[in-house]
């Protein structure tokens, strides 16, 4: 198992570094011009200027801050969402249908009406993260309590659980682990809205930095960015969330 | 104590109603075990949903203790063929489940869990998780958590429908010893005459129009041995109850439906 792991995490690794390497030989055979592809040096240069001068920590803390509000606030209306839809058929006709029409509506598409509503602000970016990332946790919900076997309701409710305690002893625990699947899409999805979001509007962020370097032409600020925001939805979606799949798995 | 009068339940089922129990009458007296006996369909599982209190639409009286039945109970226990254990707590927790509003205590109520894992013989698998053990095992753990709750009536759904011959036939003897040392209520639903009558203290059959066809009383000592002459005499009996309604039954619907072999098929 270890030895399994071990091996692809070096295959991972390698290709990390031909990937690089195929970098570095492009910039270093001059095919295009360092301003439209900048080297793997340029972009370390502007990533170690960057921390260590200090300038990305605001737009590191502003742009988590904001994402975290978002999800936490799209995840909590969209599970109770998601529960109540499974609970009221009236619901899950009318508002449960809408909600996969409305989640084939990318995020950017939001923009115009988040600014107008919004103005070039905060709030407009918290209001494109919450509306693109409680829509899968929704989705999710109610398809897995749909994927509760009805035995398991009905032997709950034999041994004596009836509506709060049948919520908290059976449905939750029926849930978790497809619950947490839900949460890890709706973080994607929340990250990705935030970055969209914060193209458009002032003040500091991983995005306004990553447009601010597209409009003053520095393609290295530009990828460094880019690589910043890969990193960190890669740490939180496959080690945070992976963990937390795991830790819930019934069969592990 | 179980008492059942006039018994009618329909169903709405795409546009046309289904009426199950033509007034089914049954009494149940305490410490009887009570084995049913039909075909498939003619209304074995609906009987113990309104029994566990799931299906409260029905007309007629239904009464445990005097008391009518309307919503689920831990007083009437239930175990289904497919065990339905929960996967998100291990054996003893599982056990444990219903006595948690009883015995608030943590420690406490895994003593009372224990004791019922010791009827069913799992004890040292207390702390297994479900996918762990196998089918008998984890139906063995449905029965010890139905227990659990010392409910005054213990419903069993095909409960042994699902497993080989050697967990069958390990967990009928667990049964017996069950129904013995605890003097429980048991309404047992089988497919096969030969559990019934290694098991039951009474047998009910039921033909495809869930009206009552046969009600016996079985006298012979557990365990039972099924060339005992009662035994023989009885599946006899069961046979030709079968046989005779669905004959007639056949004549009867014969313009409307016809009846597959496999209606019903005691496995001899
Ligand atoms: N919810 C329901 N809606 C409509 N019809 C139902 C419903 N539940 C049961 N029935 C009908 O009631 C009849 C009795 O079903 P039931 O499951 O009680 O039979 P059974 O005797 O347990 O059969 P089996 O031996 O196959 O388990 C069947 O004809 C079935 O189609
Ligand atoms: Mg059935």
């Amino acid at each position: 198992m270890t030895e399994k792991s071990g091996k692809s995490s070096q295959t991972r690794v390698i290709f990390l570094l031909s990937l690089l390497l195929l970098w570095y030989v492009i910039c270093k055979l001059e095919i295009y011009p360092p301003y439209l592809l900048p080297s793997p040096s340029m972009v370390l240069n502007t990533l170690k200027r960057g921390f260590l001068d200090g300038a990305y920590f605001p737009a590191l803390f502003q742009s988590s801050k904001r994402v975290l509000i978002g999800y936490f606030t799209a995840v909590i209306i969209g599970s109770l969402l998601g529960l109540a839809i499974s609970r009221f058929k009236q619901l899950s006709n009318s508002i449960g249908e809408s909600l996969t029409a409305l989640q084939s509506i990318p995020s950017v598409a939001w923009v115009p009406l988040a600014l107008l509503w919004f103005g070039i602000s905060e709030s407009a970016v918290l209001f494109i993260v919450i509306l693109e990332a409680f829509i899968p946790c929704s989705l999710g919900v109610q398809n897995a309590v749909k994927n509760i076997p009805p035995k398991l309701i009905l032997a709950g409710r034999s041994l004596g659980c009836e509506s709060f305690d049948l919520y908290k002893r059976i449905i939750i625990p029926a849930i978790l682990p497809q619950l947490i699947s839900s949460l890890r899409l709706s973080w994607a999805f929340a990250w990705r809205a935030l970055i969209a979001g914060e193209l458009f509007i002032n003040g500091s962020g991983l995005g306004q930095t990553l447009e601010l370097g597209r409009s003053l032409s520095d393609m290295s600020e530009v990828i460094a960015m880019m690589l910043i925001i890969a990193v960190i939805g890669y740490v939180a979606d496959n080690i945070l969330f992976r963990k937390l799949e795991e830790s819930v798995n019934h069969y592990s | 104590m179980l008492k059942i009068d006039k018994l009618n339940l329909k169903f709405k089922s795409n546009g046309f109603t289904k009426n199950l129990f033509n007034d089914f009458d049954l009494s149940v007296n305490k410490g009887e075990f009570v084995c049913i006996l039909g075909p498939s369909g003619c209304g074995k599982s609906s009987l113990l949903n309104i029994l566990a209190g799931f299906e409260k639409n029905y007309t007629g009286s239904v009464l445990l203790n005097d008391e009518k039945i309307l919503k689920p109970d831990i007083k009437r226990a239930i175990v289904f063929q497919d065990y339905a254990l929960f996967p998100w707590l291990n054996v003893i927790e599982n056990v444990s489940f219903g006595l948690k509003k009883k015995i608030p205590n943590r420690q406490e109520c895994f003593m009372q869990a224990i004791r019922y894992l010791e009827l069913v013989d799992l004890v040292g698998h207390s702390r297994a998780r479900i996918h762990e053990i196998s089918g008998g095992m984890q139906q063995r753990v449905a029965i010890a958590r139905a227990l659990a709750v010392q409910p005054e009536i213990l419903l069993l759904d095909e409960p042994l429908g699902a497993l080989d011959d050697w967990s069958r036939r390990n967990l009928q003897n667990e049964l017996i010893k069950i129904w013995i040392e605890l003097q429980q209520t048991i309404l047992f639903v089988t497919h096969s005459v030969d559990e019934a009558l290694l098991l039951a203290s009474r047998i009910v059959v039921m033909n495809v129009n869930s009206e009552k066809v046969l009600d016996i009383q079985l006298e012979a000592e557990h365990p039972r041995k099924l060339d005992h002459p009662e035994s023989v005499k009885i599946r006899l009996l069961i046979k030709e109850a079968l046989s005779q309604k669905l004959k007639k039954n056949t004549q009867e619907n014969a313009a409307q439906s016809s009846i597959s072999d496999n209606i019903f098929d005691p496995t001899i």
